[in-house]
């Protein structure tokens, strides 16, 4: 391993531990949304400073050769730079090294799929070794071998002055191959009350729960799909940049939701071969009492014989709690396959992914 | 008479301390839950008004707030669900625990509408609170539930009571 390969991995290793350290920081930071590409998230780490060579005479010697004594203040007078300042740094954190962070630190179960096909999927390695191939591939070690091979055959080979020189026949290449692995798959069905009275709050508090709850069922599966819900009294479904920006100002019938979801699963989901997760948001404000039963229905006739886990994320507003979770505590108090979680403020964020996703489902 | 004097009539007879307090008039009904009362003021647990005909719920949502300025704390429209047959006011709370706000439902299709002085607990859980009004404020506020139900836009000065 070359020095700046050593220096790279204890970076990293940095970069890991202060990621652990503030994890219910960044979970609960809605900054972070912001930074995240398609594989790899950016965590501003401030504490961390890259050293970096500085150039000039080195008169000084050293910290701490000026004038006077230890311990003495030093004067704070002075004005403002008109000089940009620093910026914290940036550190690129893949959303799969992420995902083995937030399982190791809310010591999460690795998930136990079900079903009994498995879906096939490609996937290229470096692994074999060709005659042709670019020259960005061209493997050097296994080049010279052939070539010091060769030259031992054909008596040209000199111990005394060991001087090997490939020929164009010498030339080896990296190759891939293509490795068929099995995967199970698994589909995610968001679904969010956008009624009047869920706020941008509890929306963002929402938007963070489903990046970490994504970010660790990918981890878990290869073939992941994901579908969203918006319901206030009717539902419909949306794509992820509208589930996440749609208010509404009309009342909240949850069966809505439950109803559509049911639908969307019975229609392309069947459970012999998918995987599958239900999570809901709410304020647990339900218009009705009825509404209620007919959601609790849905939940014990359809949704939870399919489901691997329903997830009931219940956010607080300003308002205070809903009715909603404690008709489900009424209704299904013993039942593993529905796990209800109350997430009062942004900070319980990381408690309420413990929740849901602590049991290995 | 209008509703809030008929409610005055009810709440000056001489038996009347506590209990669920009902008057009527012009076919519309008024019940209010009376914790405590004297000759200044009324403690009471909930408000509720009821008239014979529905009404238009978005409409009657618009009303309200202006009708119940006095009050105190602005309500807003949170939920409004002309399918449903109802809509949900409330006011802000100060702040996340123990703030109070006030909640005005409005149902069955815009025939009734209930005020309620709500708290958010520690746990986050909500529960009804008494309030205490001035019969004057009693008054103004039975008036304003009335008018928010028929859709106008403001109650008008009230003069009713200054003598």
């Amino acid at each position: 391993m070359s020095i700046i390969d050593k220096d790279l991995d204890r970076f990293k290793e940095i970069v890991r531990g202060k990621v652990r350290r503030e994890l219910r920081k960044y979970m609960s930071s809605r900054e972070m949304l912001g930074r995240q590409g398609k594989k790899t998230v950016s965590i501003p780490i401030p504490d961390i400073q890259i050293p970096r060579l500085r150039y000039g005479k080195n008169e000084q010697g050293g910290v701490g050769q000026g004038e006077g004594d230890e311990g003495e203040p030093v004067d704070g007078e002075g004005q403002a730079s008109d000089k940009p300042g620093e910026h914290s740094l940036e550190a690129e954190v893949s959303l799969e090294e992420l995902a083995r962070i937030i399982g190791e630190e809310l010591e999460l179960p690795r998930i136990q799929p079900r079903g009994s096909r498995q879906v096939d999927s490609a996937k290229a390695r470096y692994t074999g070794i060709s005659l042709v191939g670019p020259e960005s591939l061209r493997h050097t070690r296994r080049t010279y071998k052939q070539a010091l091979k060769r030259q031992i055959a054909l008596g040209t080979y000199d111990p005394r002055r060991p001087v090997i020189i490939p020929i164009k026949e010498d030339r080896r290449y990296r190759s891939w191959k293509v490795a068929v692995e099995p995967s199970f798959a698994a589909v995610i069905i968001y679904m969010m009350d956008v009624s009047g009275s869920m706020g941008q709050k509890q929306k963002d508090i929402v938007r963070l729960e489903t990046f970490w709850i994504d970010t660790w069922l990918q981890h878990n599966y290869r073939n992941l799909e994901t579908r969203f819900i918006i319901h206030d009294a009717k539902a419909r479904e949306v794509d992820r940049d509208t589930f996440f920006r749609t208010r509404e100002s009309g009342g909240t019938l949850i069966s809505t939701a439950y109803g559509l979801a049911n639908q969307i699963v019975q229609a392309e989901y069947p459970v012999t071969d998918w995987n599958i997760y239900f999570f809901h948001f709410s304020d647990g404000d339900n218009w009705s009492g009825s509404d209620n039963n007919k959601c609790v229905d849905l939940l014990k006739k359809h949704m939870l014989p399919v489901a691997n886990m329903f997830g009931y994320g219940q956010v607080d507003s300003h308002y205070g709690s809903g009715r909603f979770l404690h008709v489900l505590k009424e209704n299904f108090p013993d039942d593993q396959r529905l796990i209800l979680s109350r997430i009062p403020n942004r900070e319980a964020i990381m408690d309420s992914i413990r929740e849901f996703l602590g049991k290995g489902r | 008479m209008s509703l809030s004097r008929t409610l005055e009539t009810e709440l000056d007879r001489p038996n009347t301390t506590s209990g669920r307090v009902k008057a009527e008039s012009g076919g519309s009904i008024v019940e209010v839950d009376v914790v405590e009362l004297d000759r200044l003021g009324a403690r009471v647990g909930g408000i509720k008004v009821r008239r014979g005909k529905p009404g238009d719920v978005a409409t009657q949502a618009m009303a309200a707030p202006g009708n119940l300025r006095h009050l105190g704390e602005g309500l807003t429209p949170i939920e409004v669900e002309p399918s449903l047959g109802g809509a949900v006011l409330r006011s802000a709370p100060e702040e996340m625990d123990g703030g109070e706000f006030w909640q005005l439902s409005i149902g069955d299709s815009g025939r009734e509408a209930e005020l309620g002085r709500y708290q958010v607990g520690k746990s986050g859980k909500r529960e009804q609170k008494p309030f205490t009004l001035t019969r004057e404020h009693l008054r103004r506020t039975v008036d304003g539930m009335e008018h928010a139900l028929e859709g106008r836009s403001q109650t008008e000065p009230s003069t009713a009571g200054s003598v």
